[in-house]
């Protein structure tokens, strides 16, 4: 296969796009469609201050490459987990999230939740018997509530994440399946800001996950390869799977799959517009950020449960 | 006698017949930590797809070098591949 642009061999084949690329116009092509993307759903402009979050896989440390390799101001956050799972996982993720920001001088803010909140993430979810005995949705709540806390307490424009279009799509499928119209209704490149709220900016959403990893191989980027510990048998992992197998025989069906959600909601064409008046938002009694909740937020109720001293130097720490 | 061809390497002494025996190296395809042996003179997708492996699911190199599905594997080549599906909690 050729180079569509070039004629030498081809390195990346991408059929969604009946595009193939050699490994130096594929390194070109992807900084121009993420700026293409970034500029298509007005996520930031080249003024404002990015807080990219890195976990040292190869999305967030692709995103904050080509981000630099863009121009833009961005700077990074990697939540340490304190998952270990026998193979060392959080320690080696921060090692080359670390490699990565010192061999391209970049600012790294490192946030240990062990030394925040007394407990690592799965101690955390043993305690508040969150999850049914797996640490995954504890996880996610306390990276997006400790994303959202930092971007806003240092004074970021903006939040940027590394999802990629198959983490969209396997979201977008599991809340179909169940037709969870709420989070149907949050789901997007962009999430404004808003009342306690950061901007959050999905700017590696079009790009298949697939076509994250050749861009890490083709750059030279040393990521963590290994699987979080405990994401094997995970509903994403078996969503994704999915959805590859439909990809394997309709090359572009999942691209197709979220770029005609995005349009319909966009146009208003699905039945959710019609409950947005619904969503009633106000601050955590102890942490200030939004919730849905009567009293404190997720996040905090768990934090109290589990460890009430870190619960009031988180509520009286808020505006450190 | 023992030397190599393009097709194959010869091992061995000569046989009875006068000729010697021309054995090919089988193409090895390592995921993780599993290993397959498939034929060489396929393409890497008949490859994947005799050993039910999703291409959309994995990404081969070879010496390091990325490879695609319409490559011919060759005698003795050893393929790595780099599986691209990660996932876990949402953020």
């Amino acid at each position: 296969m050729k180079c569509r642009k070039c004629g030498e061999k081809a390195s990346v084949n991408m059929r969604q796009h009946k595009l193939a690329l050699c490994k130096a116009h594929y390194l070109e092509w992807v900084p121009e469609q993420t700026e293409r993307f970034i500029k298509k759903y007005n996520m930031f402009t080249r003024e404002e201050k990015i807080l990219v979050a890195v976990s040292g896989g190869k999305d967030s440390l692709s995103l904050w490459d080509i981000l630099i390799r863009l121009g833009y101001h961005a700077d990074g956050l990697y939540l340490g987990l304190g998952i270990d799972g026998g193979i060392n996982y959080s320690h080696e993720s921060q090692r080359l999230t670390e490699k990565f920001a010192n061999e391209h001088t970049l600012k790294l803010h490192i946030v240990d939740i062990e030394k925040e909140y007394g407990q690592t993430i799965p101690v955390l979810s043993e305690l508040s018997h969150r999850g049914h005995g797996k640490p995954c949705a504890v996880c996610g709540l306390a990276k997006r509530h400790e994303m959202n806390r930092i971007a806003r307490d240092l004074g970021y424009d903006v939040l940027a994440t590394g999802h990629n279009l198959d983490d969209e799509a396997a979201v977008l499928f599991g809340n179909t399946l169940s037709w969870s119209s709420e989070y149907l209704l949050r789901q997007g490149p962009v999430l404004s800001e808003s009342d306690g709220l950061a901007r959050k900016v999905k700017p590696l959403c079009r790009f298949y996950e697939r076509e994250m990893t050749a861009y890490c191989l083709a750059r030279g980027i040393e990521y963590i390869y290994e699987e979080c510990p405990f994401a094997e048998g995970s509903q994403s992992i078996y969503y994704k799977e999915l959805l590859n197998q439909l990809e394997t025989t309709r090359p572009g069906a999942k691209l197709t799959f979220y770029l005609r959600f995005l349009e319909a909601r966009k146009r208003g064409d699905l039945f959710i517009e019609q409950n947005m008046g619904q969503r009633h938002l106000h601050p955590c009694a102890n942490c200030g950020q939004p919730t849905s909740a009567p009293d404190l937020c997720s996040f905090c109720r768990m934090i109290e449960k589990v460890s009430p001293a870190a619960a009031a130097v988180l509520g009286g720490g808020e505006d450190a | 006698m023992n030397c190599e061809g393009q097709m194959g390497r010869r091992i061995g002494k000569l046989h009875g017949d006068g000729y010697d025996r021309i054995e090919k190296m089988p193409v090895k395809l390592i995921l993780r930590d599993k290993e397959y042996e498939v034929k060489p003179g396929m393409t890497l997708l008949s490859a994947l797809q005799k050993n039910n492996i999703l291409p959309e699911s994995v990404i081969a190199t070879r010496d390091g070098e990325m490879i695609l599905e319409d490559e011919i594997l060759k005698d003795g080549d050893v393929v790595k591949l780099i599986a691209v599906i990660s996932g876990g909690a949402g953020t």
